[in-house]
């Protein structure tokens, strides 16, 4: 087809770049510095990783020297901290494959939710063995911390209890109201007999509220919710939803679909069904956290990482505990007996919230444990976790150091609100695959539960089924 | 072509590329927003200010009491976020009585005072200074008192004293802060209040309508413009000591450009090689590499990882680089465009008595230029966004850490900091750029004159 | 004077010779992992695998993760959809690709901005693209409900189009045919001008009208890169995972009940892989992978045949 002739002393030909040639020397110059790690002197050295934040890395630094300087002075040995940086997407990948490489840090920094990934495949110390331990007993050493906190590092592998890491910052959920919205339906909600200037306290005045502040023709709805397991983790706590439990062999058993929890999660889906919610949860909609910004959603949960940013955006909000089942509704469900104390009330049925934050693990491939475990232990202690709370305005993990900003009137009133809330903080049930579990499971069981699609028993005897299955079982083996 | 379709094949263009460029927009948007600003919708500066919406208060004898405060005359306070008042009519409890803010000047609307009563306050700005009120008289330490007269008790200028009387609404609001205000209602309907002595007033009928009101300010454009953007963002990326931009960036230069360039000649060989020479088992070879690029490149992560640990190329360009230069991709792609090249043209240079580093200089080189320019470009690009491989072939003590891995480092547990971010992005930006446009000359320009025409 | 055999074999080497380079790093690089990954899906890690010694500690599972998928649901739930996605993306791409490389092969004033404008986006981060089309797509406050609001037309305000089942991957496929198509218009581009002016020229001679001219020349000649973009395309498709990854939020979209079994509408094969991947199911994932590869090499191969009987 094709047929042409070609003079080729007509055609130019192209000088090939030199600049590769300059290229190919600078690979072979660059390759030839591979570092090199030498160990001349003899100085403990720990590499520490962690995914914090700019400004929460700054501090961390002047915290790790001044462990520094402590451990020098009350030993005489000279120990050399190094903290890094690490993204945190993809943490958990980064420690496998370090881990297939033997190049895990000696101490590592990290959401608190992964320590179980982690415990469960043998890549933690367990640091009640330490000889430095210095509790009677794990218990005992829970005392020092926030119990949700905590909890997240207790974890029982085959029976064998151990404490896999100290909490280092700890978050959790509260109520965000936005004050605006309240108050253009101040009258409104008068009318309705609601106080514009507080927030709701259970979950039934939760409703009203939302009744009276949703406005469909513009877009503005009372509530919104996200649809994660984590997020519905309040609900749960609120009617007191223990859904791991063990039977008399001792194996675990997933016991979701259980009245309790049947009315959690009814209370999301008559939120939703009731359209008194948003609709936020659903893929693809606009998040409780955008959508409050904008002003459109006038209630969310929302933990204290989002304090800063609405406020300095100029959002005029409030924070409060999350409100809790009502004391009719306790009785009506059996919760509680109709003549409970306040106390007993409390207990059973609590403004209850979930818990987030990081947790300090040390790794196996660390050769000098015990320090590694002075160190986590001071970052965890009274002086470090106020020094830390001061100057980043985030929840104390030690509970001396809660008391001592609860009552110093230079707190602010937001991060008094979470701590007060964070003691209302469970950690969720010691078993591994907690991401499976809830990006594989829970979620899809649950929206479709808030769709309507099925019954919410239906889906929860569902989850639990799967979860029985796919998670427990080979576990009880 | 008739103007017809030819204003049809315009606005179809344009609007696609309108489509295809709004990330890039949004991204450059919002390298430029102030802190927190991210999250909202609002990318236009609107030059009035909206207030909250209100409602007409009746004239009635209920004395209520105004409280203001202004930040300018408290030194020691900047930059205040939440101002509340804590004092004896709500029990000193600290969430509930929250002042609103109008530009500057902060202020709240108190009711049910007994008249004659002297009520001690303080202002809580933060959540945890507490100041007394500069503006009062009465002070007692850092407490400061006011005595409850009738009716319409103050601390400072009347902000909006607005009533229903005789049948109208009569809108009166003292604003020292803008000199145009506006009265806004929900039905879009706009009154434009006359200034009289520091005060803007107008009236209006007394209708259900016109009874909840929100009030426009007229401000300036920079000002406007300020409220949501900032330089800030960017300076912040450059001088962050825990963020070493210039050695990210260095090393991504270095990485992805090396990538690109080896892929590009490995590509250019092998494909030629495919395309125009015959030998023993090419079929099957070509089915092995085409069958290679059918398994997601995420499964050869843990093998590859182990091979790079076991070479010892960890936290090194070889590292970075090596493991990507097999690209099947690039190779078929490189293939089947030689495969356009008419065989006429290579079997007349043999002819001719062309080497093989003839033919590669005079036809096969000039001619794929544009094909080696996507190719580099593709390669160039994807390596400069190449996260995951990057971030574990190098320890977080590597000096060999590149643009990707540094970026993510800006996304949090729970919350993603997308202003710095997309300043991030903004830069690394850049020598995509700079790549594109000097590949476009060749895709354009380049073929036209190889050696065909 | 050399034999023919003898030039024939001087030229088989001097073929292997320009191939060694690219074939060495492909046999340590890539075949090394192959053959890997083939071992990884006859075994399995046990519950409590230690991560330091993962690798010792796989067991012989045999066909188990092949038996095991061919017989899940939601593998198969997968595979039709990513038909689907494939069915709507691929045909799309090419004939959007074309268009615009034809379009823009012409002298249109401002070409150039638009050859770029339809490019650019094949370099920014999936995750910035994501984040914009989830805010056109989101219901209520999106750009296209609002668009379609104003129309009449109500129906997308409940879900919107990513929260639909229904709409789910069409909504993803819009997006992503938008971003790829700029990426085929320069292969187009590249190819369409390699075709010589005097072919057109004898063509117009011949009296041939503008659509014959498409139809007769342009594409055939350019059939190469169709044949690329298909085999390319097909692949994309079946390892797809970011755009899923970016654009659903990493959820995989809606959840749909598809006789009893609770599924996701977006959960494409690669993004099934990937979630295998990252929940640390290497051995299934390298089987799903190698079960993906079969799929993917048939249809290449019926492509090729397709697109080249005629040559």
């Amino acid at each position: 087809m094709r047929n042409q002739n070609i003079d080729f002393s007509q055609v130019k030909g192209k000088k090939v770049p030199k600049i590769i040639l300059v290229l190919i020397f600078l690979l072979f110059f660059f390759s030839g510095c591979t570092e090199q790690f030498s160990s001349e002197e003899e100085k403990i050295s720990l590499i520490v990783w962690e995914c914090f934040k700019f400004d929460e890395h700054e501090e961390f630094l002047k915290i790790i020297a001044q462990f520094e300087k402590k451990y020098q002075k009350e030993t005489g040995k000279k120990v050399e901290i190094i903290a890094k940086r690490v993204p945190f997407d993809d943490f958990e990948t980064n420690i496998r494959l370090a881990a297939l490489g033997n190049r895990t840090p000696d101490v590592a920094c990290f959401d608190a939710l992964k320590v179980l990934e982690f415990a469960f495949h043998r890549t933690l110390v367990p640091l009640d063995t330490l000889a430095n331990f210095e509790a009677e007993s794990i218990s005992e050493k829970g005392k020092e911390y926030m119990k949700g906190a905590f909890q997240t590092n207790v974890i029982d592998i085959k029976g064998e209890t151990h404490l896999y890491g100290l909490p280092q910052q700890t978050t959790c959920l509260a109520l965000f109201w936005s004050r605006q919205m309240f108050r253009e339906k101040a009258s409104e909600l008068e009318a309705a007999g609601l106080d514009p200037k507080s927030s709701p306290r259970t979950w039934e005045e939760l409703s009203a509220y939302a009744k009276v502040l949703t406005d469909t023709k513009n877009k503005e709805y009372g509530f919104a919710m996200d649809n994660s397991l984590w997020f519905t983790l309040p609900f749960f706590g609120c009617y007191n939803v223990n859904y791991i439990q063990s039977d008399a062999q001792g194996n675990k058993v997933c016991t979701l679909g259980d009245p309790l929890s049947c009315a959690a999660l009814q209370v999301k889906v008559d939120l939703y069904q009731n359209k008194l919610e948003a609709g936020a949860w659903k893929p693809g909609a606009i998040s409780p956290e955008i959508g409050f910004a904008n002003g459109k959603y006038a209630m969310i949960l929302m933990g204290p990482w989002n304090i800063k940013r609405y406020r300095d955006t100029g959002i005029d909000f409030g924070i409060s505990l999350i409100p809790r089942i009502s004391r009719t509704k306790a009785i009506e469900i059996g919760l509680i007996s109709p003549d409970a104390s306040e106390k007993e009330y409390l207990e059973k049925a609590p403004p209850a919230t979930n818990v987030g934050g990081n947790n300090m693990s040390i790794f196996k491939s660390c050769s000098h444990p015990e320090i590694a475990y002075d160190l986590i232990n001071y970052i965890s202690q009274t002086e470090a976790q106020l020094q830390w709370c001061k100057a980043l305005n985030q929840i104390p993990v030690n509970v001396t150091a809660a008391e001592a900003l609860r009552n110093d009137s230079g707190t602010n009133t937001d991060i008094k609100v979470f701590m007060k809330q964070a003691l209302y903080s469970t950690a969720p049930p010691q078993i591994p695959r907690y991401g499976y579990l809830e990006n594989d499971i829970m979620n899809p069981e649950m929206e479709l539960a808030l769709k309507g699609n099925k019954s919410v028993k239906k889906a929860l005897q569902d989850a639990a089924k799967k979860i029985n299955e796919r998670i427990l079982e080979p576990l009880n083996q | 072509m008739s103007t017809k379709v030819k204003f049809l094949v315009y606005s179809a263009l344009s609007l696609g590329a309108l489509v295809v460029l709004l990330p890039l927009f949004w991204m450059i948007l919002t390298a430029f927003k102030q802190p927190g600003q991210a999250l909202k919708f609002d990318f236009f500066p609107n030059t009035m200010l909206v207030g909250p919406w209100k409602e007409v208060q009746l004239d009635s004898p209920d004395p209520f009491l105004i409280l203001e405060f202004d930040p300018k005359k408290y030194p020691e306070i900047s930059n205040p976020k939440l101002v509340a008042v804590v004092g004896d009519f709500n029990n000193w409890q600290e969430d509930r009585d929250v002042l609103q803010k109008d530009r500057h000047v902060w202020f709240i609307k108190l009711h049910n005072f007994e008249v004659g009563q002297k009520y001690r306050y303080q202002f809580m700005v933060n959540g945890q200074h507490k100041v007394a009120d500069v503006q009062s008289l009465d002070k007692e330490g850092d407490i400061s008192s006011l005595t409850i007269h009738s009716g319409r008790n103050t601390n400072g200028t009347l902000l909006d004293d607005t009533k229903e009387k005789d049948g109208r609404i009569h809108f009166q609001i003292s604003c020292s802060q803008s000199d145009y205000l506006e009265i806004e209602w929900a039905s879009e309907k706009i009154l434009v209040l006359q200034e009289k002595d520091g005060i803007f007033q107008g009236s209006c009928e007394a209708s259900e309508e016109y009874r909840r009101y929100r009030i426009l300010q007229a401000r300036s454009f920079a000002e406007a413009t300020s409220a949501i953007y900032t330089w800030n963002n960017f300076q912040e990326v450059l001088h962050n000591k825990d963020f070493p931009f210039a050695s990210f960036f260095l090393n991504s230069v270095i990485v992805s450009t090396l990538t690109a360039l080896f892929t590009v000649v490995l590509c250019l060989m092998g494909g030629y090689t495919f395309s125009k020479k015959r030998f023993f088992g090419k079929n099957l070879l070509l089915l092995i590499l085409l069958s290679s690029m059918m398994i997601p490149g995420m499964i050869f992560m843990v093998p590859q990882f182990i091979l790079v640990s076991k070479l010892g190329w960890m936290n090194s360009y070889q590292g970075m680089i090596v493991p990507h230069l097999a690209n099947v991709f690039g190779l078929f792609l490189f293939k089947q465009y030689i495969d356009t090249i008419p065989d006429s043209l290579f079997e007349a240079a043999k002819l001719d008595g062309a080497s093989e580093w003839q033919i590669f200089r005079i036809i096969l080189i000039p001619l794929s230029m544009p094909i080696m320019a996507t190719l580099f470009l593709l390669t160039f690009v994807g390596q400069w966004s190449n996260f995951l491989w990057q971030l574990i072939v190098n320890t977080p003590d590597s000096m060999y850490r590149t643009l990707p891995v540094g970026l993510a480092l800006f996304k949090g547990q729970y919350a993603t900091n997308w202003e710095l971010m997309m300043a991030g992005a903004c830069f690394s930006i850049i020598p995509i750029a700079i790549v594109f446009l000097s590949a476009q000359r060749f895709f354009i320009a380049g073929m036209t004159s190889g050696a065909v025409k | 004077m050399k034999s023919n055999t003898q030039v024939a074999f001087s030229e088989e080497m001097k073929a292997y010779t320009l191939l060694a380079p690219f074939l060495l790093v492909f046999v340590v690089f890539l075949g090394y992992p192959v053959f890997y990954s083939l071992w990884l899906s006859f075994h399995k890690a046990p519950v409590y695998s230690d991560w330091y010694n993962i690798m010792n500690q796989m067991q012989y599972v045999g066909g188990q993760h092949y038996y095991d998928l061919l017989t899940n649901q939601e593998f198969w739930w997968s595979l039709l959809l990513t038909f689907y996605y494939g069915v709507l993306t691929i045909p799309t791409t090419i004939a959007l690709s074309l268009t615009l490389a034809i379009l823009l092969n012409n002298k249109l004033r401002g070409k150039t901005f638009f050859r770029s404008a339809f490019f650019l986006p094949n370099v920014l981060d999936l995750l910035v693209i994501g984040i914009i089309w989830i805010l056109i797509y989101s219901p209520k406050y999106g750009l296209l409900d609002v668009l379609f609001n104003y129309i009449g037309i109500s129906y997308f305000s409940e879900n919107g189009f990513l929260g639909n089942p229904i709409t789910c991957l069409p909504a993803i496929a819009l997006a992503m045919v938008l971003k790829g198509a700029g990426f085929g218009m320069i292969l187009f581009l590249t190819a369409i001008q390699n075709i010589p002016d005097s072919v057109y020229e004898a063509a117009e001679m011949d009296g041939i009208n503008a659509r014959q001219k498409l139809l007769f020349i342009t594409v055939p000649l350019v059939k190469p890169i169709i044949l690329f973009m298909s085999i390319t395309g097909t692949i994309a498709v079946l390892t797809a995972f970011t755009e899923i990854y970016a654009m659903t939020v990493n959820t995989g979209g809606p959840t749909v009940q598809v006789g009893g079994e609770t599924l996701k509408a977006a959960n494409l094969s690669g993004y099934y892989l990937y979630r295998n991947f990252v929940d640390g199911h290497y051995g299934k994932a390298a089987a799903i992978s190698f079960l993906l590869l079969i799929i993917a090499l048939s249809i290449s191969l019926i492509n090729m045949k397709f697109l080249k009987s005629d040559h």
